[in-house]
C-alpha cells in the first residue's frame, strides 16, 4: 500500500519552486505519495485523515500570495500534530541557517515532537535515500503503534531482541516510567540511542573494526553472509543497517573456537575466518600509526584506531552499557573538531604533550 | 408600630406658694437656698487621666521630666531599678525649687489646678511652663502603682522642710470617692544643706523594661530636647507675680541610669553635628511679625546660598515661628572620609529622620519619629505626585521648577532624608496646643498653616537638589567629552598662566605641549574616521547575514536545476552529450563555489565563533580561508600553498578573529600578486618556545622598507585598485595589529626570502589565555 505523506509548506503553491519540487521529488507513484498544503490558518483546521506521516517547512512565515501568513513556526505545528497524532511520525524538512547558533539545531534535533530532521538539498540530491527514511521510520511507527496493551516485552520482541539483548537494552534508559510507554518517545530513543550508540549494535564500521577487519572485507559476500544471523531486523532496521554485538562476536568467537585459536577477536578473527573459508581479510589499519591492528573508532574522525593510539572522549550523554567513545591521537593533533574539554583529567596531560 | 407622640404642653406652668404658708422674706429671714446638685469624682478619674490619656512610658516620663523643668531644675535624673520585670522601681530626682507643704497641698494635690496658667512663667528663670492642664503628674500611675513623692523647699522664711507623700493608687478604685481616699503624709523640717527638689519614687513598676525598651527610652528622652538651642523662642513676657528676679537660666539636662549597669547616659539631645554637617544643604525659616515666611538655605559642600520670602501664605498666628532642615542625600560622595558610612547613615535616616516638633524646648510626639508623616512628605513620594499641588509654592519655586527637565518633584525628599525642626511656643503660638493625651497637637488652622511652612521650606531645598543635580549632569556630560586635545590645551593655557616658570622653560614646556595638541588632534581625526568606517561595515554584517540566506535559497534552487539537468541525460541526444556535461558540470562548479562562499560567510557571522577561545588546528583554518578565494585564485591564476604543519595549534583565540586576521593578510596578499608575472602566496608557521609565528609571503609587488610602518595606520592602503577585490578600507593591517593586541602578539614585515617580495608575520603568544573568554 502506497504510503501517503502530508507536506505542510508555506509556498505551497502550484508553481512556486522548491515546495513543489521537493514534493514531486519525493513522490513515486503506487509507492509514495507526498501532498502538499499551505499551514493552516488555525490547528483546528489539520487535516482531520491520519497520513502516513507529516512533514513540516522550519520556518512558514512568509506570506502566500492572495493569503496571509500565518505567525506559527513549524515545530509548533509539529507539537500541536504530536499531541494529536502521537502514532504519525513528523520530520522536519529545512536547510538550517548556518547563522544560527548549534544549540538552536541541538534543541531541534532533540525535540520529542520531531523524528527526523531533513536537509531540502538531501531531498534534492538523493530523493530515494530520503524516501527510503521516511518509508522507515512511518513502519517503525506503524509496528509499535500496533502493539497492544503497555507491555514492554513486546517491544523488545518488535527490536528482534534476545534475552541477553533484552536486558541491556532495559540498561541503555528505555523511555518507560511506572511501566508505560508511547510510541513517539520510544521510536525516538531506539533511533537516537540504540541504534546510534554503538554498544549494543554496531554499525558497519564499528563492526568491522571490533573483528579487527577493514570496512572493504566487512563487505566481502562470504564474511556477510556469515555474520547474517547477527544483523539487526528490528524497527527501522531497513534505513539503518545494524549487527547486534552480541551476536557478531559469538559469530566471531565460536570460528575461533571451531579453529582453538587463542586470543582477542579483534587480533585473531582474520585467521580464524582465513582458515574456515581460506580467503584473507585485510586489517583494520590504526589512522594514526597506520599499522594494524585497530580495535576501536575515532569518534572524530570516524576510522579505526588502535586503543593505544586513542583516550576516552565525552561527546554526549550515551547510556553507560553503551561503549565508551575514543578519539585518536591523530585527531588530537590535527583535527579542529576536537574540543579538548571533553576528555577527562587524565587524559588532557595527554592532549597537552601531544599538542606541544 | 404606632408612632408615640409626645405633646407638650403649651401652658406655662408656674410655682405659686401655697395657700396659708407665709414667704420667709416676709417675715425677715434669709430664704434657704435652692436645692442644688455638686459634682462628686470617682476615683476611677485618676485612671482615665494616668493610664487611659498616656499611650506610652517615654511620654509618661516625658511629664515627668518637664514637671521637673518647670520647676527650674537644671538636672533631672531618671534611675531604673530591677526593671527587668514587672515590680521594679523608677527614681525620678531634679534639683529643682520644690514644693513647700502648701504647694503641695494646693496644687499638687489638686486635679486640673490652673496655677500654671495663673503663673506661666517659671520661678527664678522665667521659663515658659510646659504643663497647663494639671494632669501632667498622673502620669505616675502609667508607670508604677505606687508613688512616694519626697518635696525639700525652702519656704519664704528661709527654713526648709521636706514633704513625704505616699500615693498607693490602688486605692482609688472604682465607685470610692476621690476626695475620700487618704494619702498619707509626713512633714518635717530639713537642714538648710539639703538641696531644695522632688524626686519621685514609682514603686511596682507596671512594665518589664527590656533592653530594647530601654534603647527606645533612650532615644525618646534624647530628642526630648530642641536639639538646636539657637532654635530656642523667648516666650512672651508675662507678670508672673513672683516675687523672686529672674536669673540667668543655667540651662537643663537630663540624665538616665540603670542601676547595677553601671552606665550613665547623658542625654543632649543633639541629631549629631558630624552627621549633620554631610548634608546636602541647610534650611532655615521663620515667620515675621507680618506672618510672612522667609527661608535661607546654604548649600553645605559649595557655600552656596539663596533667599526666599513667600508672599503667597499668610501664616498669622505663626509669627516667630521658626524652622530648620538639614537635608541628606545619600550618596557615597557625601560620606566619603566619615567615621560612619553610607548604609550607617542611611539607618540614621530611617530611624531619626523627619521633622520635629518642639513647644518651648520640649519635643511633641510624634512628630518626626519613625512612621510619622505629617508633612505628607513620604505620602506624594509613594504617588508619585508633586506636592505643589497641595502647597501652592511661591512663584520663585515655580519658576525654578519649570525650567528644570523631566519631573524635578520627583527629588523632593522624603521623611528619612530631612533632618528638621520646628520650634514653636505657647506663649506666643497660643493656637498651638497640644491634646490632652499629649500625643499630638490639636488640629487647628495654626497647625494647618504650619504644615504648609514646613512643606514649602522643604520643597524649595528639594528644587535646589534637583537643579543641583542637574547642572551636575550637564557639566559632567560636557567634561566627559573633553578630547585629549582640549585637556592638553587646557594645560598649556595653566602653564602660560604660571608666572615663576622661567621663559624659556616656559617656551619649551609650551612648545612641546603644542606638538601633543596636534599629534592629539590628528589622531582623534584619525579614531573618528575609523569608527564612523566600522560602524559602516558592522552595518554590513546584517546586509551579510541577509544576503546570506537569500543566497542559499537561491543556491538550493540551482541546485534543483542541476539535479533535473542531470535526470534529463538520458534524453539528451549523443551529439549534444559532450556539451551537455559541460554546462552540467560548470552548474555544478558554481553551485559549489557558492556553497563554499556562504558557508564561510556564515561562520563568520555565526555566534559559536566568538562563544570561545581555543587552540585551533591552523592548517584547517587556513584551508577555511583558502576556500572561498579557490574560485578567484583560479580565475586569475595564482598559486596558494598552505605549508602549515597538520598538527600546529594556535594559542588559545577566538576562530572568528584568527579568521579574521588570515583574511586580511589574505586579502592583502591577493591584491598584491594581482597582474603580476609571477602570482603565488605562501603560508608558513612554526611554534618558538611560547610562541606561535605565522608568515604569509607573497610574489606581488614588494612594499618599500618605508612604507612598512605606516601600512598598519588606518586609512593608509598600499594595495592598487583590484577589480573583484576592489580598494579596500584602508583598515585591514589595523584590525590585524588590533586583534593581535588583545593577545600581546604583533604584526610585522620582514624579508622574505626568493621567489617572495613580501613577507609579514604575525606573533601571538601562548599565554593561556581562559577558553571562556576572559
Amino acid at each position: 500500500m502506497a504510503i501517503r505523506v502530508l507536506y505542510i509548506d508555506d509556498e505551497a503553491l502550484p508553481n512556486s519552486g522548491e515546495a513543489e519540487a521537493i514534493s514531486k521529488l519525493l513522490s513515486l507513484p503506487g509507492e509514495f505519495e507526498c501532498v502538499l498544503e499551505l499551514p493552516p490558518k488555525t490547528f483546528s483546521d489539520l487535516a482531520v485523515d491520519h497520513p502516513d506521516a507529516l512533514l513540516v517547512d522550519y520556518d512558514l512565515s512568509s506570506a502566500p500570495e492572495g493569503g496571509d501568513p500565518v505567525s506559527y513556526m513549524g515545530s509548533t505545528l509539529a507539537s500541536e500534530m504530536r499531541m494529536r497524532q502521537p502514532t504519525v511520525p513528523i520530520a522536519l524538512v529545512t536547510r538550517l541557517p548556518i547563522t544560527a547558533a548549534k544549540w538552536q539545531e541541538q534543541f531541534l534535533r532533540q525535540s520529542s515532537d520531531l523524528d527526523l530532521i531533513i536537509d531540502k538539498d538531501d531531498i534534492i540530491r538523493t530523493p530515494e535515500k530520503v524516501r527510503a527514511s521516511i518509508t522507515s521510520l512511518v513502519e517503525g511507527f506503524s509496528a509499535l503503534g500496533e502493539v497492544e496493551g503497555q507491555d514492554w516485552d513486546k517491544v523488545v520482541a518488535l527490536m528482534e531482541a534476545n534475552e541477553d539483548e533484552g536486558n541491556l537494552l532495559r540498561e541503555a534508559g528505555p523511555p518507560v516510567s511506572n511501566g508505560l510507554w508511547n510510541t513517539p518517545q520510544t521510536a525516538k530513543w531506539i533511533l537516537t540511542v540504540v541504534l546510534r550508540y554503538p554498544g549494543i549494535v554496531y554499525n558497519e564500521l564499528t563492526a568491522a573494526t571490533r573483528l579487527g577487519i577493514s570496512l572493504a572485507s566487512f563487505n566481502l559476500p562470504k564474511l556477510r553472509e556469515l555474520i547474517t544471523p547477527a544483523q539487526y531486523q528490528g524497527m527501522f532496521c531497513d534505513d539503518q543497517v545494524r549487527w547486534w554485538r552480541g551476536r557478531l562476536f559469538n559469530i566471531a568467537q565460536g570460528l575461533l573456537l571451531k579453529h582453538e585459536i587463542r586470543g582477542a577477536i579483534s587480533e585473531q578473527f582474520r585467521e580464524a575466518y582465513r582458515k574456515e573459508f581460506d580467503e584473507p581479510l585485510e586489517p583494520a589499519v590504526c589512522i594514526y600509526d597506520g599499522t594494524p591492528t585497530a580495535d576501536w573508532v575515532c569518534h572524530i574522525l570516524r576510522a579505526p584506531v588502535k586503543q593505544e593510539n586513542s583516550v576516552p572522549y565525552y561527546p554526549d550523554s550515551r547510556p553507560s552499557v553503551m561503549d565508551q567513545a575514543r578519539v585518536s591521537f591523530k585527531a588530537i593533533k590535527e583535527s579542529d573538531s576536537f574540543d579538548e574539554s571533553l576528555v577527562d583529567a587524565d587524559s588532557y596531560e595527554l592532549v597537552k604533550s601531544l599538542w606541544e | 408600630m404606632a408612632k408615640r407622640v409626645v405633646r407638650m404642653s403649651k401652658k406655662k406652668t408656674s410655682r405659686k406658694p401655697r395657700a396659708g404658708k407665709v414667704k420667709p422674706e416676709e417675715n425677715g429671714e434669709k430664704p434657704p437656698p435652692p436645692p442644688s446638685f455638686t459634682f462628686s469624682v470617682d476615683s476611677s478619674l485618676l485612671f482615665q487621666l494616668g493610664e487611659r490619656l498616656v499611650a506610652k512610658p517615654s511620654i509618661a516620663l516625658a511629664e515627668l521630666v518637664k514637671n521637673a523643668y518647670d520647676a527650674d531644675a537644671t538636672k533631672v535624673t531618671v534611675t531604673f531599678e530591677t526593671i527587668g520585670k514587672p515590680g521594679g522601681t523608677i527614681v525620678i530626682e531634679d534639683d529643682g525649687h520644690g514644693m513647700v507643704f502648701e504647694e503641695v497641698q494646693d496644687n499638687w494635690m489638686r486635679i486640673a489646678t490652673p496655677e500654671k496658667r495663673r503663673h506661666p512663667a517659671s520661678r527664678y528663670y522665667r521659663r515658659p511652663l510646659t504643663g497647663a492642664k494639671g494632669v501632667g503628674r498622673f502620669a505616675a500611675r502609667r508607670l508604677g502603682a505606687k508613688l512616694i513623692l519626697q518635696s525639700i523647699a525652702e519656704r519664704d522664711d528661709g527654713t526648709k522642710e521636706s514633704v513625704i507623700t505616699d500615693f498607693d493608687w490602688a486605692d482609688f478604685t472604682e465607685g470610692k470617692d476621690l476626695d475620700k481616699v487618704s494619702v498619707p503624709y509626713t512633714r518635717q523640717a530639713a537642714t538648710s544643706e539639703t538641696k531644695t527638689g522632688v524626686s519621685l519614687f514609682i514603686e511596682q513598676a507596671r512594665d518589664a523594661w527590656t533592653e530594647d525598651d530601654l534603647n527606645e527610652l533612650r532615644r525618646d528622652l534624647l530628642s526630648l530636647q530642641n536639639p538646636f538651642p539657637d532654635l530656642a523662642i523667648k516666650a512672651a513676657p508675662v507678670r508672673s507675680g513672683k516675687k523672686h528676679k529672674p536669673l540667668s537660666d543655667p540651662g537643663f539636662n537630663f540624665e538616665m541610669s540603670v542601676a547595677d549597669s553601671g552606665e550613665l547616659d547623658k542625654l543632649s539631645g543633639g541629631l549629631g553635628e558630624a552627621f549633620l554637617s554631610r548634608a546636602f544643604a541647610r534650611l532655615d525659616g521663620r515667620v515675621d511679625k507680618k506672618g510672612v515666611a522667609h527661608y535661607d538655605i546654604e548649600i553645605l559642600k559649595t557655600g552656596e546660598t539663596d533667599s526666599l520670602v513667600d508672599n503667597s501664605h499668610d501664616y498669622k498666628g505663626l509669627e516667630n515661628a521658626l524652622v530648620r532642615v538639614y537635608l541628606m542625600i545619600y550618596k557615597d560622595e557625601y560620606f566619603k572620609g566619615t567615621d560612619f558610612g553610607l548604609r550607617d547613615a542611611q539607618n540614621k535616616g530611617r530611624e531619626e529622620g523627619g521633622v520635629r516638633i518642639y513647644l518651648d524646648g520640649f519635643r511633641v510626639f510624634p512628630y518626626g519619629e519613625a512612621g510619622d508623616d505629617w508633612l505628607q512628605l513620604d505620602e506624594y513620594a509613594a504617588k508619585n505626585l508633586d506636592l505643589a499641588n497641595v502647597i501652592n509654592p511661591p512663584e520663585k519655586v515655580i519658576e525654578t521648577r519649570n525650567e528644570l527637565h523631566g519631573r524635578p518633584f520627583l527629588l523632593i525628599p522624603k521623611n528619612n532624608q530631612v533632618f528638621g525642626v520646628v520650634s514653636l511656643s505657647q506663649s506666643r503660638h497660643e493656637n498651638i496646643e497640644i491634646n490632652v493625651t499629649r500625643d499630638r497637637l490639636i488640629e487647628t488652622e495654626a497647625v494647618k498653616r504650619l504644615r504648609l511652612f514646613a512643606q514649602n521650606g522643604i520643597y524649595w531645598t528639594g528644587l535646589k537638589y534637583a537643579a543641583h543635580s542637574a547642572e551636575r549632569r550637564a557639566k559632567k556630560k560636557k567634561e566627559s567629552v573633553k578630547s585629549v586635545a582640549e585637556i592638553i590645551t587646557d594645560a598649556r593655557v595653566a602653564v602660560e598662566a604660571v608666572a615663576e616658570i622661567p621663559d624659556d622653560q616656559r617656551q619649551t614646556i609650551v612648545w612641546n605641549l603644542n606638538q601633543a595638541i596636534a599629534r592629539a588632534e590628528e589622531e582623534e581625526q584619525s579614531h573618528i574616521s575609523e569608527i564612523s568606517m566600522l560602524r559602516i561595515l558592522a552595518s554590513a554584517g546584517t546586509t551579510i547575514t541577509l544576503m546570506n540566506h537569500q543566497l542559499r535559497a537561491l543556491n538550493g534552487a540551482v541546485l534543483r536545476s542541476e539535479h533535473d539537468l542531470l535526470r534529463l541525460r538520458s534524453d539528451v541526444p549523443k551529439k549534444l552529450g559532450k556539451r551537455f556535461h559541460e554546462i552540467a558540470s560548470q552548474i555544478s562548479e558554481w553551485r559549489e563555489t557558492m556553497e563554499l562562499l556562504t558557508s564561510q560567510l556564515g561562520f563568520l557571522l555565526a555566534p559559536d565563533a566568538r562563544q570561545r577561545r581555543r587552540h585551533h588546528v591552523l592548517y584547517e583554518v587556513v584551508e577555511d580561508v583558502r576556500k572561498p578565494m579557490v574560485y578567484y585564485m583560479k580565475k586569475f591564476g595564482v598559486i596558494f600553498h598552505n605549508r602549515v604543519p597538520r598538527s600546529l595549534r594556535t594559542p588559545a583565540i577566538y576562530r572568528a578573529e584568527l579568521y579574521s586576521v588570515l583574511m586580511n593578510l589574505l586579502s592583502n596578499a591577493l591584491k598584491a600578486v594581482h597582474g603580476q608575472p609571477e602570482r603565488v602566496v605562501a603560508v608558513d608557521a612554526e611554534k618558538q618556545g611560547r610562541k606561535m609565528l605565522l608568515r604569509m609571503s607573497d610574489t606581488g609587488v614588494g612594499l618599500p622598507p618605508e612604507r612598512r610602518e605606516m601600512s598598519f595606520k588606518p586609512f593608509v592602503t598600499t594595495s592598487a585598485p583590484n577589480p573583484v577585490l576592489g580598494v579596500g578600507t584602508g583598515l585591514g593591517l589595523k584590525v590585524v595589529k588590533d586583534i593581535l593586541d588583545l593577545y600581546d602578539g604583533d604584526a610585522r614585515f620582514i624579508p622574505a626570502d626568493k621567489p617572495y617580495k613580501t613577507c609579514i608575520e604575525i606573533i601571538i603568544p601562548d599565554k593561556g589565555v581562559a577558553e571562556n573568554g576572559n
